[in-house]
């Protein structure tokens, strides 16, 4: 579970998560039942963090019941309520650059998510 | 034998509460019986900073965003009480067990809290007009009094604006409204600038009117604009019927008994016997009453008078408004700066009146933000990170527009009460809701003529999002209003028919359900039936 929480911790923060991040994901794991599940796709992104900005994004498309989406949800949600990182979930200041910055976080997302459909298939 | 009370009360939701203070303030000797569950845990456990000053400082903050417990962590599916945070989970509480509905189309959401789904209530006050209240089956002159003392009671802040028809009426005495933040501010300029076509196409814009203070009152104090509407309100400023129930607490001659569910009644020899389950032992408890009030919410009333009348397998009417909600994006506010300001109640009210029979439509508009992003994540089709940062772009410019479309009765929508011996209270609610083709065309038209005028006022729909039947939270019309005395009906004083000291506080007479916000009406016609006990 830590090496877990470590994982999804930087690959939305974009840091190692630090502090009572890694035992608060725990807890809130536990408490849904979601800690002992063995699952293919998990042990996949574990064994390969780099792929899971991949493999997130297919299921994004077409797998938002997985335990791995779910997982990842509470992480973010752990993330958001914290307060070395809430300043990756408040509001961005950039209104002359929105736009372009959406279209093209767009195109990335897509590219993703053809990506991860690709690594599935092998899975 | 037991006590004899005067009256006893049945629920300490929004109708109980001012039922009862009627009853309580005339000199009558009353008993509130009530389930009455609370949560304490979050009780002044946040401290007293605004939304933004939490986030950034509070090492701890997870437990009242995300619960003690987890149990905020939105991972169910959208449907009915999908949103509530942690703080108001206990609104739900074991209804599962006590309150058990079997359906595939109908999913409401019921109380057995302290103070009943009046502890989530949004807030918005709005007076019926003469032809609704008359649709309804209320007496106009009387609701039009009625109103007035529920305003001098709750506190209602508002404005006289376009839509004043609709909210306030000829109310006196009302508090200036919240400040608008900036969504609000945005909407009402393009507001101005599209009034004509708007007002053309049957669509009036205002302030909404709330039950919020916004100057000090009766030991309240005014609202502080933390953006903390849905976890906290350590200033008491919006109303909740607890508040009112714990200043009847005081009296002498109020009784207040938590634990309590009733079950059913009989009268016999000039008195009313009710039946209650202790929901800690399980026993069954006997009261006794000279009028008994029912005042448990629409689906719980029915359950009691059903249980009584031995009526299972017997069809009752329900109504219910159909409603969903659109998620907006206001393009001029994308990558706008936070400011410090915001405001969870609804920033402005959107009615739509064709002045034809199809009856008033509205649309509460909210600005977003101390929901956080956690319940929005997941609608996005995009991983998570990109999605976070989408949001961060969007989240300035997001606006909710709530919308609720008047609701009449039809063949498709019924109860019957039916035995389970699996059940704590030995049966089960079973409901069916159906609309017919031309009921879901003319939402399907209404609906189109909103995104329009969302459209004109500046704000882009994203989606439209049915959460289901019974979403609203307004249920009403199981025992109609009528003259006549027939069999499940109320008459126009509020008693039910073949009985003659069981009066219904709560909707369950309104036999056609506006559009409007329905808490205020609720609360107008519980005092009127209050009134009416008191004369009999």
């Amino acid at each position: 579970m830590a090496r877990e929480a470590e994982i999804f911790g930087t690959y939305l923060a974009g840091q190692r998560p630090g502090g009572d991040v890694a035992g608060v994901y725990a807890a809130a794991v536990r408490q849904h039942g979601l800690e002992s599940i063995d699952d293919a796709v998990l042990a996949y992104v574990v064994r390969h963090p780099g792929r899971l900005k991949y493999i997130d994004a297919a299921l994004a498309f077409s797998g938002r019941e997985s335990l791995l989406r779910k997982k990842l949800f509470i992480m973010f949600c752990v993330l958001e309520a914290h307060p070395d990182y809430c300043d990756h979930f408040l509001a961005r200041a950039d209104n002359q650059r929105s736009i372009i910055s959406l279209f093209f976080l767009g195109i990335r997302s897509a590219m993703r998510i053809a990506i991860g459909k690709m690594l599935l298939l092998f899975l | 034998m037991s006590e004899v009370h005067d009256h006893i009360i049945v629920g300490s939701g929004c109708t109980g509460a001012m039922a009862a203070q009627t009853l309580a303030e005339s000199g009558a000797r009353v008993l509130m019986l009530d389930a009455g569950i609370r949560d304490d845990r979050y009780k002044n456990r946040f401290p007293g900073k605004d939304f933004i000053r939490i986030r950034k400082e509070e090492p701890r903050q997870h437990e009242f965003f995300l619960g003690l417990d987890f149990e905020g962590l939105p991972l169910q599916k959208i449907g009915t009480g999908a949103q509530l945070t942690p703080q108001r989970k206990f609104m739900m509480a074991r209804t599962d067990e006590w309150l058990p509905v079997l359906s595939e189309n109908f999913f409401p959401m019921e109380s057995l809290a302290y103070g009943g789904l009046g502890n989530g209530w949004g807030l918005g006050c709005c007076v019926f007009s003469d032809e609704e209240m008359k649709e309804a089956g209320l007496d106009s002159g009387e609701m039009h009094r009625a109103y007035q003392v529920v305003s001098d009671r709750i506190g209602i802040s508002g404005s006289y604006d376009d839509t004043k028809a609709y909210t306030c009426g000829t109310l006196q005495g009302i508090m200036d409204p919240v400040s608008l933040d900036r969504n609000g501010r945005e909407l009402f300029m393009k507001y101005e600038r599209g009034k004509a076509f708007l007002n053309k196409s049957g669509f009036f814009m205002g302030r909404p009117a709330l039950a919020l203070l916004t100057a000090d009152r009766d030991g309240r104090r005014k609202y502080a604009y933390r953006d903390l509407d849905f976890y906290s309100d350590d200033e008491e400023s919006a109303y909740r019927p607890s508040l009112t129930v714990n200043a009847l607490k005081k009296r002498n001659n109020f009784r207040y008994e938590a634990g309590r569910l009733v079950h059913s009644f009989s009268e016999k020899d000039g008195e009313t016997e009710v039946r209650v389950i202790n929901m800690q032992t399980g026993q069954q408890e006997l009261f006794r009453c000279r009028k008994l009030v029912l005042a448990a919410g629409v689906l719980s009333t029915a359950r009691v008078v059903l249980r009584s009348f031995s009526a299972y397998d017997h069809p009752l009417p329900v109504l219910s408004n159909y409603y969903c909600y659109v998620p907006c994006i206001q393009p001029a506010l994308m990558g706008v700066a936070d400011e410090g300001m915001k405001f969870g109640y609804a920033q402005a009210a959107l009615f739509h009146d064709e002045k034809d029979k199809s009856g008033i439509a509205m649309a509460s508009l909210y600005s977003y933000r101390s929901l956080m992003m956690m319940r929005l994540v997941q609608q996005v089709p995009l991983e998570f990170g990109t999605a976070r940062e989408f949001l961060r772009y969007l989240m300035p410019a997001l606006m909710i527009a709530g919308i609720h479309f008047p609701e009449r009765n039809g063949p498709g929508k019924r109860l019957t009460l039916k035995k389970d011996a699996a059940s704590l209270s030995a049966d089960v609610l079973s409901a069916e809701y159906l609309y017919s083709g031309e009921e879901k065309r003319d939402i399907a038209v209404r609906e189109k003529k909103y995104l329009r005028a969302l459209r004109k006022l500046g704000c882009w729909p994203i989606r439209r999002i049915d959460p289901g039947n019974g979403s609203s939270i307004h249920y009403a019309g199981t025992l109609p209003f009528s003259r006549k005395e027939k069999s499940f009906s109320l008459s126009p004083d509020g008693r039910l028919h073949g009985t003659r000291s069981v009066f219904i506080a709560d909707g369950s007479g309104f036999s056609y359900l506006p559009a409007k916000g329905l808490t205020f009406s609720l609360m107008a016609n519980a005092h009127n039936v209050a009134l009416r006990v008191l004369k009999e």
